[in-house]
């Protein structure tokens, strides 16, 4: 990563690009910004010095803004990039959605444009591994399991499925519900709240749109079927599934409120969003990872910081940072494997997805998983919630019905 | 008694339609005229907020100064107080801070002209259903119809207006004539568009007024891909449309040509050429229609 901060701005209006410079012109000791009216200066620009950032608006003259973002995230994939535009069109979301990491809706102020700046610079350093920081930005989508995917499309062309139903098939699937949370929080939808229930979010956008997207190539991608055999994908698919179901539960125990809860649930579908992306992207490594981790007796995610020098807890946590989700789901899938973190502030839905993780892990266990660490007993004395850790093992305990159909 | 019924009715269906194909058009532009919009208020935000910062910094500033000041006419200055204000100076970048303000300013103060004219270009077109006839500025309609559609045009387009500014006023019903124009110039930038996208050069939409005799005469100039001789008898029919579906209802050009030559007894003409483009010349009568009153 290069050590000054550079960002660099690409607006076909002069003005908005003059606005930008006075305003961030106090920054100048810390970020270094360059500041384009059309792409083919901007991508000149990035050929000849390294940017971090780049801030691009959708529709311009000659090059747009989705062609421009396209041609760096393969020229450049670790740059961040970012749209900020007044544009509400909506044949061009989904494009968009594929090629820009967040969306910015002009007009913005100062601070929601600092804060956004901040943090997308705060994602980059946490991201240490070079090899690593090379693929993160480039992802268009997080790949999902070939069958869910399929359902998906067979459902939009269904005049009786409602956006609720395709909602349910997105939510019971990690790539799809990360990408739609994405979407629907993206400032092109702009719900005032954050929206982390994928049902919810797919009412919200109605089937119109979510065909729309659908049918958007590098919206949504699917894995290849020797990957689903070789990591037993579907196993960890409903793992997290499982996780999340838990979580919630436990989050219910505790009284948290409802849209505490809901949060609760997607946070542990997400918590291994990196486990995906090793699949998808690293899957040389994650073999050897998965072999040393039984071999050593170790976890996974030790190795898998020695050999890609970040874990698939801190990755996920990345890549869901680098799409805006909530702190919470990011939070929870960041700190999944560390207890202490978990607790910092006492009982959190990170405390709930590491409990509901670790039961899991305890309980049932998939194919393609590593050697597991027991629970952490210490955070559940200082919670004072040690009594409570049978009543939440219990949750998972087949009922003979579904007894007989693992069977 | 009956047919005239039904005449009635049908006038009335027809005219139904009319108004939800305008609302239609409108609601298609709702998007762009946002967008043309949210831009400016971007950048008055930006500026704002510099200006705010700026004024802060020169103010403590200025604070310093009159310290030392005031300081200087008590006793003599020592180094340290001379370095203490110019540390200050250098802090505050008097330099960019003096140098950005003006313009700061100035693209302010346009930026809420931008923002001012197409509000009162939207004000123009929100008494689409007043339907009567009475006097009115038509170049300003045609000023109004460029406003709205900046957002349309100024990717694929630059416009050209010559306006003739001795017309008078013109007795028409300016609802019609406002949607007249406006289908016209968003055929101008699409057809300028669709050459556009197949990699064509930046186009030019050229509108003029003058008078001519008893009219009002309007041309609208496109240098778009023009009309093919084979259609050109069919884009006055209702439906008829070239462009793809949920694009074109194909009643842009049946409804100008039903405004123009039914409502106001003008004329429309037509000159195109393929691959040059294409010039609709709209004709009004500028004392109202005469035929049928």
């Amino acid at each position: 990563m290069s050590e000054v901060k550079r960002i660099i701005f690409v607006d076909d209006d002069e003005e908005v690009l003059d606005g930008l410079r006075r305003l961030l012109h106090k920054m100048n000791g810390e970020w270094e910004m360059d500041f384009h009216q059309n792409g083919s200066s901007a991508l000149s620009a990035m050929d000849k010095k390294t940017f971090d950032i780049i801030v691009s608006d959708l529709r311009m003259a000659d090059m747009g803004g989705v062609e421009l973002l396209e041609i760096v995230r393969t020229r450049h994939p670790d740059a961040t990039r970012l749209m900020l535009s007044g544009c509400s069109e909506q044949p061009m979301y989904g494009k968009a959605v594929s090629c820009a990491h967040q969306f910015i809706a002009k007009p913005c102020d100062s601070e929601q444009l600092m804060t956004q700046l901040s943090r997308s610079f705060a994602i980059r350093d946490r991201i240490r591994s070079q090899k690593v920081a090379k693929v993160l930005p480039s992802l268009r989508s997080l790949p999902a399991m070939p069958a869910a995917y399929k359902k998906v499309l067979d459902m939009i062309e269904d005049p009786r499925c409602t956006s609720r139903d395709v909602g349910q098939v997105i939510s019971r699937d990690i790539g799809m519900s990360a990408k739609i949370l994405q979407i629907v929080n993206s400032a092109f939808y702009g719900p005032s709240t954050k929206i982390s229930d994928p049902v919810r979010a797919s009412v919200y956008l109605g089937i119109k749109a979510i065909k729309a997207l659908a049918l958007t190539d590098g919206v949504f991608s699917t894995l290849p079927e020797e990957k689903v055999e070789e990591f037993c994908v579907s196993g960890l698919q409903e793992h997290c599934v499982r996780v999340g179901a838990l979580a919630r539960s436990i989050c219910k125990t505790q009284k948290m409120t409802d849209q505490q809860q809901e949060t609760a649930m997607m946070a542990g579908i997400l918590h291994d969003t990196g486990k995906m992306i090793l699949i998808s992207e690293f899957d040389y490594e994650l073999a050897e990872i998965i072999r040393l981790s039984r071999v050593e007796k170790r976890p996974c995610h030790e190795i898998e910081r020695e050999t890609i020098d970040l874990t698939h807890a801190e990755l996920g946590g990345c890549l869901l940072n680098l799409w805006g989700l909530g702190n919470d789901i990011i939070e929870a899938a960041t700190f999944h494997h560390e207890p202490a973190e978990c607790i910092k502030d006492g009982f959190s839905i990170a405390t709930a997805v590491y409990l509901a993780n670790a039961i899991d892990h305890q309980f049932c266990s998939y194919l393609s998983t590593g050697w597991s660490e027991e629970i952490d007993m210490s955070i559940l004395e200082t919670l004072e919630l040690t009594e409570q850790l049978p009543e939440w093992q219990r949750v998972l305990i087949p009922t003979e019905a579904e007894e007989h159909e693992y069977a | 008694m009956e047919t005239e019924t039904l005449t009635d009715q049908s006038t009335e269906a027809r005219r139904e339609l009319e108004r939800t194909q305008m609302l239609q058009n409108l609601g298609k532009l709702t998007a762009g005229i946002a967008h043309e919009i949210n831009t400016p208020i971007q950048f008055i935000g930006d500026n704002l907020q510099f200006l705010s910062n700026g004024f802060e910094d020169i103010l403590s500033l200025l604070c310093e100064y009159e310290k030392f000041r005031t300081e200087a006419t008590e006793a003599a200055v020592s180094n340290d107080q001379h370095e203490r204000v110019l540390a200050a100076k250098v802090k505050t970048d008097v330099d960019f801070i003096a140098k950005e303000i003006p313009k700061a300013i100035a693209q302010s103060i346009d930026g809420i002209k931008r923002v001012s004219s197409m509000i009162s270009a939207m004000r123009d077109f929100s008494h689409i259903d007043e339907r009567r006839f009475a006097p009115a500025n038509l170049n300003k309609a045609i000023e109004s119809t460029i406003v709205i559609l900046r957002n349309e045009i100024k990717y694929v387009a630059d416009v050209e207006t010559n306006l003739d500014d001795n017309l008078p006023a013109v007795m028409c019903c300016i609802d019609e004539i406002q949607q007249v124009f406006l289908n016209l110039v968003i055929n101008a930038a699409h057809s300028i568009g669709d050459c556009h996208e197949e990699g064509g050069d930046r186009g030019l939409i050229k509108i003029s007024s003058r008078i001519e005799g008893d009219d009002a005469v309007f041309t609208i100039s496109d240098s778009g891909k023009g009309i093919s001789p084979e259609i050109r008898e069919k884009i006055f029919e209702q439906f008829f449309t070239t462009k793809g579906p949920g694009k074109g209802t194909g009643q842009g050009l049946s409804i100008v040509q039903k405004a123009v030559t039914e409502r106001h007894n003008g004329r429309l003409e037509l000159e195109s050429a393929e691959g040059v483009g294409t010039t609709f010349t709209v004709y009004i009568p500028i004392e109202g229609k005469t035929k049928n009153e």
